[in-house]
Order: C-alpha cells, then sequence, then structure tokens
C-alpha cells in the first residue's frame, strides 16, 4: 500500500509543470525515504531528477517499494483538475496497474478522485557521481528565466562564464550578440533576491538554450536557483522545494569538436 | 626469406637474450617466466601479426633492397608517427616520399618546403629534424646511414630510443626491443605491472622487458605485432581479449577472469614491489583487465588567451586582400611556423573586456608598420584550440590598415626571435607553412568578414556590421551518457 497525502496540493500542480515540458513519460519511484523520479529527455541531452521527502509530506506510507510508470501528459491533465487550494493524496496497492488520485477541497465539501493507468517502463537510469563543482552560481529563479528568455531570440546556444567578477550569460546569432553580466550582490538583506557565487576556478560552458527555457518552468516553484558547473561536465540547475525536496535539471554542454594539435 | 649473415648473427643474440632473461624476471610474475612461455609469445604474435597486419606503404617500403631507402623510409614514417595516428599520417606520408623518396632529394629541400608539406601535422620541430637527419646523412655520411640502433640514436637528429630500435629492427633485422605507448600497455597488462608508467624506473623495466621478448629471428615483425596489437585488440578501454592471440599468457586477463570466476588467484600484490598495482589503489574489480597500465594523474592543461591581429591591406593592382604574417622563432612551440601577428591576453578575458591590452597590441602593430595608419579595428570572433599541453583561444581582430603609396615602406620592428615578416592573400595563405590553429583563425575570419576574399579592392573600405557569428567555433551537442554510466541495479 503507497500512500502520499499533501496539504499543499498547488506543490504537486506545480512540479508537474517543471517536468512535462521535458518528458512524456516517468517512473516514479516509492520507498519508505519518499518519492524520487529520474529520466532523461528524448534526446539524452538533459535529465531530470525529482526528490520528494517522506518527511515533507503530511501522511506518507509506502510499505513495498514500488515504481509507478505515468503517462506525464495524462497526469498532468488530471492535476488541472485540483484547484490551487486541494489537498491532494496519491495511493496505489502494492502490485496495482493503476494509480488514484485524489482532491479534497480545504472544507472538505467536495471530494474527487480520479484514477490512471499506469505503464511499464523501461527507463535507463543513470548514475550520477558526487562531484565538487569548480562553480555555484546562485541567483534569483524569475531572473534567470528572464535570462533565458532573453537570450534565447539570439541563438540557440548560450556561453554561461562565471568568474570571480561576476557571472556572464551570452548568445549569438544571426541579429547580433546579447551579453548580459550579473555582479555578486554586495548587500543580502533578502537571501533569495541575491547572487552569490563560489568559485574554485573559472568556467565557461556552452549550452543550448531550448533546455535551459524548458528548466524554468519550475522558477514557480523557488525563488531561488542554483546553477552548478565545472569544465567540461553537465550543467546543475537546482530548484529546491520548499521542506519537501528539490527538483535538479542536468545538462549536457556543446563541446566543441576534438582536433589534435 | 632472411639472409643467411643476419641469421647467424641472431642466433647468438638469441643465446644471450635468453640467459639474460632469468636474472631480470623476479619472482612474482613480472615476466614470462620459462623459455617455452617466451617461445610460444613470439609465434603467437607472429603469426597473428601475419594473418591480421594492416597494409601501409611504409612497410612495402621497408622491404626494399636498398638498406638506404629501407632505413630512410622507417625513418619517415616512424617519426610522422610519434604522437600522430596512422590515418593522419597515411597521406601525409605518401605526399612525402613522392617528393622526397630518399635521403638525397630531400637534402636538397629547403626548411620552408619541408615546413609547408608538414603543415597541419603538429609538434613542426619534427619535420625540421627529419630534414637535418637527412642533410647529415647526405653530407657527413657519403649517404650511407647508421644500421644499428645505438648509432642512429647517438648520429641522427630527432632519433631517440623508440625510434632508433624500430628503424634498426624493421629496416636492419636488429634484434632490439621498443617501447612506445602501445607497447607499455600490452607489456604491463602481459606482465601484470601496476607500477606508475610515467616513472623513468618502470619504463626501463618495460624497456628491458621488451629486449628480452623481442624474437631474434624476426625482430622488425615482433616489434611491429605488438605495437598493431597494442593499437587494434589490446586498446586502453574494453580491449578485445576473446580474439587476443596471447590472452593465455596474460597476467592481466588471467586475474580478471579469476577474479570474476571467484576463485582465488596467485596473483597478488607484494606491498614492497616496485612493480606491483600499489596497495593503497589496489586492484578494481569492474576494471579488469584495464587496471594495467596505471598513470599517475597528469595536471590538467595550461589555459591560455592571444589576441590575433589579421592586418589587412589591399593590395596596389592585384584584386585580392594581402594580410600580414610573421615568422615564429626557430625554437620553441610552432617554430619556424607563419602567423598573424599575436599578442597574449588574460586567459579568462574576453573581447568585452581586454580593450587595454587590444590597445597595447594596436600600438605594437603601429610600431611594425611605419606608413600604414590603422584605420579600423573591429572584433571577429573567438576561436578555440586545443594542443596537447595547452588550452587556447585566440580572440582574433581584423585591422584594416590605409593602403600604402610605396609598398617598399613596410618596415616591421619584430619582436624577439621572430624572424621576418610577409605579406599574403587568402590563396597563398592555405598553401603557406601555417598551423591548424592558423589555419582555423582564418577560416573563422574568412567566414565572419564578407569580403576579405577576393572580391574587389573597394571592399576593403566598406563597413560591416556583421561580427561574430554562430559558424565561427562549431560545437557539438553531447549527450549525457558520455558523461553519466547507466546504473544497472536500479
Amino acid at each position: 500500500m503507497f500512500e502520499a497525502r499533501l496539504l499543499q496540493g498547488s506543490l504537486l500542480k506545480k512540479v508537474m509543470e517543471a517536468l512535462k515540458e521535458l518528458l512524456n513519460e516517468a517512473a516514479w519511484d516509492c520507498s519508505d525515504a519518499g518519492i524520487q523520479l529520474q529520466a532523461m529527455d528524448n534526446s539524452h541531452v538533459s535529465l531530470v531528477s525529482l526528490n520528494l521527502r517522506a518527511e515533507g509530506f503530511d501522511k506518507y506510507r509506502c510499505d513495498r517499494n514500488l515504481s509507478m510508470g505515468m503517462n506525464l501528459g495524462s497526469m498532468s491533465k488530471i492535476l488541472k483538475c485540483a484547484s490551487n487550494e486541494d489537498i491532494i493524496t496519491i495511493k496505489a496497492q502494492d502490485n496495482a496497474d493503476t494509480v488514484t488520485f485524489v482532491f479534497e477541497s480545504p472544507e472538505q465539501d467536495k471530494v474527487s478522485d480520479y484514477e490512471m493507468k499506469l505503464m511499464n517502463l523501461d527507463q535507463e537510469h543513470l548514475g550520477i557521481p558526487e562531484t565538487d563543482y569548480a562553480c555555484t552560481i546562485r541567483l534569483p529563479s524569475s531572473e534567470f528565466a528572464r535570462i533565458c528568455r532573453d537570450l534565447s531570440q539570439f541563438g540557440e546556444s548560450m556561453v554561461i562564464s562565471c568568474t570571480k567578477e561576476g557571472v556572464r550569460f551570452s548568445a549569438t546569432g544571426d541579429i547580433g550578440t546579447g551579453n548580459i553580466k550579473l555582479a555578486q550582490s554586495a548587500k543580502v538583506d533578502k537571501e533569495e533576491e541575491a547572487v552569490v557565487i563560489e568559485m574554485q576556478e573559472p568556467v565557461s560552458l556552452t549550452f543550448a538554450c531550448r533546455y535551459l527555457n524548458s528548466f524554468t518552468k519550475a522558477t514557480s516553484l523557488s525563488k531561488s536557483v542554483q546553477l552548478s558547473m565545472s569544465p567540461e561536465v553537465p550543467l546543475v540547475v537546482e530548484y529546491k522545494i520548499e521542506d519537501i525536496g528539490h527538483v535538479r535539471y542536468y545538462l549536457a554542454p556543446k563541446i566543441e569538436d576534438e582536433e589534435a594539435a | 626469406m632472411k639472409r643467411l649473415r643476419s641469421k647467424g648473427k641472431s642466433c647468438v643474440q638469441t643465446e644471450i637474450v635468453e640467459t639474460k632473461n632469468v636474472t631480470v624476471v623476479d619472482s612474482h610474475h613480472h615476466g614470462l617466466a620459462s623459455k617455452n612461455e617466451i617461445r610460444s609469445l613470439r609465434k603467437s604474435l607472429i603469426d597473428w601479426y601475419d594473418g591480421n597486419k594492416r597494409n601501409l606503404q611504409w612497410r612495402d617500403l621497408a622491404k626494399h633492397s636498398d638498406p638506404n631507402i629501407r632505413g630512410y623510409s622507417v625513418l619517415v614514417s616512424e617519426i610522422m608517427l610519434q604522437q600522430t595516428q596512422v590515418a593522419t599520417v597515411k597521406s601525409y606520408y605518401s605526399k612525402w616520399i613522392e617528393k622526397w623518396p630518399d635521403f638525397k632529394s630531400l637534402s636538397q629541400a629547403t626548411l620552408e618546403e619541408v615546413n609547408t608539406l608538414w603543415s597541419g601535422l603538429g609538434y613542426y620541430s619534427r619535420g625540421r629534424r627529419l630534414y637535418e637527419a637527412a642533410c647529415k646523412v647526405v653530407f657527413e655520411m657519403d649517404g650511407m646511414m647508421p644500421q644499428k640502433a645505438e648509432q642512429l640514436q647517438k648520429r641522427l637528429p630527432g632519433v631517440g630510443p623508440y625510434t632508433a630500435a624500430a628503424i634498426g629492427s624493421i629496416a636492419f633485422n636488429e634484434p632490439v626491443g621498443l617501447v612506445d605507448g602501445n607497447v607499455i600497455r600490452v607489456i604491463t597488462r602481459l606482465c601484470s605491472i601496476g607500477a606508475d608508467t610515467n616513472k623513468k624506473s618502470v619504463v626501463d623495466v618495460i624497456w628491458k622487458l621488451a629486449n628480452e621478448l623481442v624474437d631474434p629471428e624476426r625482430p622488425g615483425d615482433f616489434n611491429q605485432a605488438i605495437m598493431e596489437l597494442g593499437a587494434t585488440v589490446c586498446v586502453p578501454k574494453s580491449p578485445h581479449c576473446q580474439s587476443c592471440p596471447i590472452s593465455s599468457l596474460c597476467r592481466a586477463n588471467k586475474r580478471a577472469t579469476h577474479h570474476s570466476a571467484g576463485c582465488p588467484t596467485d596473483i597478488e600484490d607484494v606491498p614492497d614491489c616496485s612493480l606491483c598495482l600499489p596497495i593503497d589503489q589496489p586492484w578494481v574489480e569492474t576494471d579488469g583487465v584495464t587496471n594495467y597500465p596505471r598513470k599517475a594523474k597528469k595536471s590538467a592543461a595550461k589555459i591560455a588567451r592571444n589576441m590575433v591581429l589579421i592586418v589587412e591591406r589591399t593590395a596596389k593592382e592585384s584584386a585580392s586582400n594581402e594580410y600580414l604574417l610573421w615568422q615564429r622563432p626557430v625554437n620553441g612551440l610552432l617554430a619556424n611556423l607563419w602567423e598573424f601577428p599575436s599578442f597574449p591576453s588574460h586567459p579568462w578575458s574576453d573581447d568585452s573586456n581586454e580593450s587595454s591590452e587590444l590597445t597595447n597590441a594596436l600600438d605594437q602593430s603601429k610600431a611594425l608598420l611605419t606608413g600604414r595608419a590603422i584605420e579600423r579595428c573591429q572584433y571577429v570572433a573567438d576561436v578555440y584550440h586545443q594542443f596537447s599541453h595547452i588550452d587556447q583561444t585566440y580572440g582574433v581582430y581584423r585591422v584594416v590598415v590605409s593602403p600604402c603609396e610605396d609598398a617598399d615602406d613596410d618596415v616591421l620592428a619584430l619582436p624577439d626571435h621572430y624572424q621576418g615578416f610577409r605579406w599574403l592573400n587568402a590563396r597563398q595563405i592555405a598553401e603557406a607553412a601555417v598551423s591548424t590553429a592558423m589555419k582555423k583563425v582564418f577560416r573563422a575570419f574568412t567566414q565572419n568578414v564578407d569580403g576579405s576574399g577576393s572580391r574587389s579592392s573597394s571592399s576593403s573600405v566598406k563597413r560591416k556590421t556583421k561580427s561574430k557569428d554562430t559558424g565561427t567555433v562549431f560545437k557539438k551537442q553531447m549527450t549525457l551518457q558520455s558523461f553519466f554510466r547507466s546504473d544497472q541495479t536500479q
């Protein structure tokens, strides 16, 4: 028996927004520690990793580990039927081929339930090594969304360069070049509005704007976002989900075709 | 078929080699224990080579009847193959041999011609040394090259222990072993040598082993066989042990198969042994055979940025624009090659924040270009090039200079040790002795600046707004599987 109850049902609606642009389907792996989801987009260029801890739910029970393959398009349709104030409960039997979503209004005067068929998914799971990144950049998530939107008008790739002085985003294309520089915030009155850079060594990497824009669909989950980079490894874009977990996106860089000297 | 003379000699050699063997092989498996094992290794390797060798031009020439042609052909191929892949070398080799079939013709060439043909192959000092070697053979040795590895190494420039042994064994049938990256891999696996192969002491042992193992009758074929095995079967990652002719003798293979079958092995790392895997970095089950060879980590490549000024002038009567190139010093990186004037910048800067460096560079160029005024300077693109030890970025700038009535007044104040300058048009640049990196720079320049090529002379006056372009540096989208491994436990 699996049951997870979330008072703040809107959180799950937002998580759905953060996933469905990149993924058509995904396996939700449930254990007594919580819910985890890891999946690559079809092109295998980016990866989404979602972690929702058991303690973050108002009620959480998972007797046996189970992996629920869900069509995210269908799941999104169902979650659209929930109002933002609703309490959402996800339920499944141990070997069931369906999952049930229950939406309760705050006053308990309306209760709806939706049953959805599960899918058999044979997904590749990647082992992601713990990495000490050369640069981590924390910035307001809305600022990051704005930067990605603005620069994707210029070209399909964006260069993110991080130095001691600050971080620079730039894109180049037919109409010209766009550069956005953010300096470390001098004063930090509100922590979530700060730009904070921690750097061991400067890094400059190129990424496809398209994926970055998809990642920013998670903006509503968190006031700030953290970017982690090291030379020649995938970028990590992390949105914390308050008190309950995080969603992390990994994006493979664009690298120049090597040519021997 | 072997000539009698050499056969007689090599028999004597065999005796020495095999008695020496007993002293070097120590008690725990860093060598082949018995004469039988060594014989079986030689036979398996050479049989395999006879059946599997790739057909390469220099292998045919190495069988030529004239010993000087044999030696020359092997010398050229071995020098070209240093640090360079066979596929790349093939076309350069045939061009070279066609142009200079022997020492005599090469000695009559000029260094400039040699550099031009070598252009694109990298490590340019190799071409120069080859040329110097030819001059030495022709002018100081009456056109007869030495035929013993020891003499070759001592007397020819650019010939180190490896190349000397390769020429000696392949061209002159001298029973000497040799060691290159491929041989290191094969021997460390064969003899379970887990010590750091960047250490000289370890490489010395591998040389000793190579000398013991080499087949006294067909040393050249044995050496090529072991290198070919390393290049095609005993490859760095996922070696094809199933199709390896010597897997039954291979200590690493034995260890890997025993481990995976769960049986105990008689191969264990001895704490104080200078050749075993280090105790703090023991055998890794999942790596199998690729536990060998071990290498200490290299330090990361240096990062550098240079500003490259492409100084453009409108030629007086010809239709195409010309660009200023200068020739690098005789020694050091890219020695003797022609390049666009370049000036160092800070590794992490880019065109938006190197304006003070650029001003300095332009001041220096003004000193170079007496008699001409700089009309304008414009940023074109960034070009990235990976040298083996430097991650180099070039910030490319276009500098248009005013036409000059009297072209002879171009008096250049060159930096120290630089050898000269020339004005070349696009076609001449393509043919000159210019490094791959500079060719990339020029390609980015022509892609980004319209009319830089061979249009009417007025084109240099037109203002172009186009600068950076997406096409400058082609970047390939990687996938996550290049970075993260699939995790089967999930």
